[in-house]
């Protein structure tokens, strides 16, 4: 399904996001560190049909200018909060992934009334890493397990996000207590981990799951730290079925 | 990165025809949201049309730039409803032909209200905003006449070089504010372009009023706004022509002076062509030409120039060669 770009002033600037799909409930899709609205594009178009897809740039990232200063995690969700309500598209079901799940965390519980349902795929930071450097580490070997196309489209985007951006990001992506706020999360979430993630442990995952009050875990095959890329219609069936399921305890498996 | 345009809001006036017009069309092609002011609603829509096919959000908001109150509007609405004000560029003017001592006062005074206190007010308006973001570049689209000067258009010439001035004075107080980095002022000087302006403003000289020669396209001067949207850089000329005249005038003023009044009396206004008097756009815009070019053969013109400019290079290139491949004739010591 086609994917339009629109622009939405929000959040103290000019907000680009992608955008598809005409019928059913919201569906927001929330990037990680230093890339943008182009890597989820084939899941949005395979979501697109059962939802309204939206795929924001946060400030500072893809087409959406951001302030000089780097925004730490709760204030990009603040943006993304500001973002939601001013595009209509809340109450939604929303995807993170990476950064991005702190992102959907932070937002879960300081604005539970715009997140209906909440997937982290790869949820970061993942502590049983001793420190930042050894996190780099596993970026680079993650990287190697990644569908060769990803390179390209995540280069360019962490070029135009700028190295200073995303390095300050990131610190401040480290220094988030995200493990603090997993307990407070209202609404039902879907865990999902790419069997292959290096960046995230299955142990870790499983540590987030049970965190979660409304926690469920699934385990994609054959897919790394970014299972939008690696496994685009998966994730979208994962999603599809998470979204429209009647209770409130998300059935976890490896589909 | 700094210099990309694609999601920043630019603000252009003057936007309905001539520069202002390819411009902001240049503008959306960069991928930025385009906001349009001038006094003629309906050709501002049309030029808002042009730029939406670029798949940018384009604003069309009227308004008379001698208007402070309405400038500031421009600038709270375009925040109000794009979110964010990146690049002002102060582009509305008017000019007015006829020697000093004949023309109207009030029309003398209007070309200075539109041509330089408009460009005030823009920066006036503009300012704020840029303060709250921490940076803006504002974009002043002044004339080579800003350091030259030509005859039958003294109103023009002193607008143009109180522009200058202005943005120097103003990029010092932002300088010592220590905003030097963040808000930059620019200004640009182009040579003649081929615009409506000419058939446009106000003729009190009885005669019809041409582009001088060499005539550059409005698409060479929107190039360079944009450009310095991107990399803002204190003054920058647009078109050899100008920077030539400038140097000459430097190196030689009182000589460059006579010449240049003599060949603006030669082909800046028409001898055989005469015109009743007339005030043209100053205080009411004219109905027709929200054209961006003034059929004065910019196009044609520059590249009549670059092909002979190309055959000149040719032929000495050739010649140099043909010298240089040379058979020595005989022995230098027979």
């Amino acid at each position: 399904m086609e994917l339009t770009s629109r622009w939405t002033a929000a959040a103290g600037t000019l907000v680009h996001s992608r955008a598809g799909g005409d019928a059913g409930p919201p569906l927001v899709l929330v990037h990680g560190l230093g890339v943008a609205s182009p890597y989820w594009e084939r899941t949005a178009a395979a979501l697109a049909p059962w939802f309204r897809v939206h795929a924001p740039d946060l400030p500072g990232f893809g087409h959406t200018i951001g302030p000089r200063e780097a925004l730490d995690v709760h204030q990009l969700a603040e943006a993304l909060a500001d973002w939601m309500r001013t595009a209509d598209a809340w109450p939604a079901v929303v995807v993170g992934n990476s950064m991005g799940c702190q992102i959907t965390v932070d937002l879960a519980v300081c604005h539970p009334e715009l997140v209906r349902r909440a997937v982290l795929v790869g949820p970061t930071i993942d502590r049983t890493a001793p420190g930042a450097l050894s996190q780099v580490f596993r970026l680079v070997r993650n990287g190697f397990r990644e569908p060769p196309r990803q390179f390209w489209i995540v280069a360019r985007d962490y070029a135009r996000a700028g190295l200073g951006r995303v390095l300050r990001t990131f610190l401040a992506a480290m220094a988030e207590p995200t493990e603090s706020w997993y307990p407070r999360v209202s609404a039902p979430t879907l865990v999902v981990r790419g069997e292959r993630d290096a960046l995230v442990t299955a142990e870790w995952a499983a540590r987030v799951t049970n965190a979660l009050p409304h926690g469920g875990l699934v385990t994609l095959r054959g897919a790394a730290h970014t299972a939008n890329q690696a496994a685009p219609e998966a994730l979208a069936r994962v999603v599809r079925v998470f979204a429209e399921e009647q209770s409130a305890e998300p059935a976890g498996g490896t589909p | 990165m700094r210099w990309r345009l694609r999601g920043k809001v630019v603000v252009v006036t003057g936007a309905s025809s001539g520069i202002g017009r390819v411009t902001a069309v240049a503008f959306a092609r960069q991928g930025a949201a385009v906001v349009l002011v001038a006094r003629r609603a309906a050709a501002l829509e049309a030029v808002a049309e042009e730029c939406r096919a670029h798949e940018v959000p384009a604003l069309a908001m009227p308004a008379d730039v001698t208007d402070e109150e309405a400038v500031r509007e421009v600038a709270r609405s375009t925040v109000e409803r794009l979110g964010r004000l990146d690049v002002w560029v102060n582009n509305a003017g008017v000019t007015l032909w006829g020697r000093v001592e004949e023309v109207p006062m009030e029309d003398f005074r209007r070309v200075l209200e539109t041509n330089f206190l408009g460009y005030v007010h823009g920066a006036r308006a503009a300012l704020p905003h840029f303060r709250e973001q921490g940076r803006g570049v504002l974009v002043n689209n002044a004339s080579m006449l800003s350091v030259v000067a030509e005859p039958y258009a003294g109103a023009y010439v002193a607008a143009k070089h109180a522009v200058l001035g202005f943005a120097s004075s103003l990029r010092q107080e932002l300088a010592l504010d220590g905003l030097a980095r963040q808000i930059r002022v620019c200004s640009a000087m182009p040579a003649t372009i081929d615009t409506p302006l000419f058939q446009h403003g106000g003729n009190y000289s009885g005669r019809r009023a041409k582009a001088m020669r060499p005539v550059y396209p409005p698409e060479r001067v929107a190039r360079t706004l944009v450009n310095l949207a991107r990399w803002p850089r204190r003054e920058v000329f647009v078109g050899p022509a100008a920077r030539m005249l400038a140097w000459q005038w430097r190196m030689a003023p009182a000589l460059t002076e006579r010449l240049t009044a003599w060949m603006a009396d030669q082909d800046q206004l028409e001898r055989h062509r005469l015109v009743p008097a007339d005030d043209g756009n100053l205080f009411a815009p004219v109905d027709d030409g929200d054209t961006a070019d003034g059929g004065w053969g910019g196009r044609r013109g520059q590249a009549r120039r670059r092909v002979l400019a190309a055959a000149v290079a040719g032929a000495g290139l050739l010649g140099a060669t043909a010298t240089a491949l040379r058979r020595p004739r005989g022995d230098r010591w027979s």
